[in-house]
């Protein structure tokens, strides 16, 4: 059926708006100045954890993302690596339990899987949507938090290890599809150790960042899609 | 007339000319089998209820485009579930259904602007892995490596062929009008928790000239 090529090619970008994207629209949205007591104190909380977190020019992390859909017994784990060079240039490799991956850049989507054994290629250079996508992605993973109380009422889960949770406003768009977002820092708060997505569908999808590199330095194999280790 | 043989040859050389990455059932001669053993005989193992984590590639036109799909079937009550997502784990849509009805749970909006997806991916699953066993008073033909049963369905005719040592089945056909419209070729069966599976598994819809090439992953239950 033509239906189920043309889905492709947007299946590539939807999966950016959703998972990270859609963290991003929940941490996006509108500013609200008045916020409740405290709320200013996280402000510069945050702003101070996205300072430390935003110290490196590369990023090197193994990650395990768990899915628990509320229809299936089992939750489903893929395991794989993020590579991310500022400004705009992240690639991100699952190893389990298919082998796939799409390197994101300021130009292009490119990606590539076991299974079909091809590379798609996209160009961004004409589609500011997604180089605005491209934005937010490189945000998210550079630690640039300082707009995450906009749109969400934030609540200070954990001080060690630090421990936040977003909750999206009446107001954010988010509201409709995510119940929570959880951050969970790393003992040196330089980096995330774990996200947590809470979805109203009862889904619950949890990423733990494993082996995380700042500064690492990286290759151009660790931005390959096709014949990488 | 000329359109319709453009159709036909496009139809032809997308589907015709994909490739099946699975091993093909090494035959063995049946000729002595009774055919209704074989039928009983994969009745019993074939598992009731399974959860299980495919990749899936859908092919068409010469283009391929990959997603997991996470199914939940349960033959005794003739129902299913499934999700499926791309390779980020994004969920892409989500259905259940039965023999009489698919309810879409959870859709992309992207993905409904391209008509009914889910409708259409829930037949297939519906093709895969439901009424896999013929009915007693199929017509049965027997070959020398395989034994087929023929019995009417909706506006058509399906058929089920037999093959190899461990007589599985090995593909399942829909006709209309003495046209094939679709088939489903099991391969590579394992016995996993005492009942069998086929590890790969391919639909080629004739009709609307794509191709399914289902992988297990893992099997959950």
């Amino acid at each position: 059926m033509i239906m189920y090529w043309r889905i492709g090619m947007r299946v590539v970008f939807s999966m950016i708006l959703c998972v990270i994207v859609g963290a991003g629209l929940a941490f996006g949205a509108e500013t609200s100045k008045g916020g409740t007591p405290g709320q200013a104190d996280l402000r510069e909380l945050l702003n101070t954890i996205g300072k430390r977190v935003s110290e490196f020019k590369t990023l090197k992390t193994d990650f395990t993302q768990e899915k628990k859909m509320a229809m299936f017994k089992q939750k489903l784990v893929l395991k794989g690596r993020i590579y991310l060079q500022k400004p705009n240039k992240i690639a991100w490799h699952v190893d389990s339990p298919l082998r796939y991956s799409v390197l994101i850049t300021d130009k292009l989507i490119r990606q590539w899987d076991e299974d079909t054994n091809q590379v798609q290629e996209i160009s961004l250079t004409k589609n500011p949507v997604f180089q605005n996508v491209l934005g937010q992605l490189t945000v998210w993973f550079s630690g640039e938090y300082g707009s995450l109380l906009d749109g969400n009422t934030v609540r200070l889960v954990k001080r060690a290890p630090l421990v936040i949770e977003f909750t999206p406003r009446e107001n954010n768009p988010a509201k409709k599809v995510i119940k929570n977002i959880t951050l969970t820092f790393r003992d040196d708060q330089k980096y995330l150790q774990q996200i947590r997505i809470q979805e109203l569908s009862g889904d619950v999808t949890t990423i733990h960042f494993m082996n995380t590199l700042l500064n690492a330095p990286l290759n151009s194999s660790s931005f390959e899609v096709k014949g990488r280790v | 007339m000329k359109r319709l043989i453009v159709l036909f040859l496009g139809v032809f050389l997308a589907v015709g000319c994909a490739r099946v990455p699975f091993q093909e059932t090494t035959l063995v001669p049946l000729e002595s089998v009774d055919p209704s053993s074989v039928v009983e005989s994969f009745k019993a193992g074939l598992p009731a209820n399974f959860q299980v984590l495919n990749s899936v590639v859908f092919e068409y036109n010469w283009r391929k485009f990959l997603g997991l799909g996470n199914v939940d079937v349960d033959r005794q009550e003739n129902r299913f579930r499934v999700v499926c997502l791309n390779p980020m784990g994004v969920k892409l849509f989500e259905l259940s259904g039965d023999r009489n009805a698919i309810v879409t749970d959870y859709a992309l909006d992207a993905l409904m602007k391209y008509g009914d997806l889910p409708t259409a991916v829930g037949n297939d699953i519906r093709r895969i892995y439901f009424d896999v066993v013929p009915s007693a008073s199929a017509q049965v033909s027997k070959g020398k490596y395989t034994i087929s049963f023929r019995q009417p369905d909706g506006a058509g005719y399906m058929e089920y062929v037999f093959a190899g040592k461990d007589r599985d089945l090995i593909e399942k056909s829909y006709y209309e009008d003495d046209d094939l419209v679709w088939r489903v070729s099991y391969y590579e069966y394992r016995e996993q928790n005492g009942k069998r599976y086929p590890q790969g598994i391919v639909l080629v819809n004739y009709q609307y000239g794509y191709q399914l090439t289902v992988r297990q992953k893992e099997l959950y239950s």
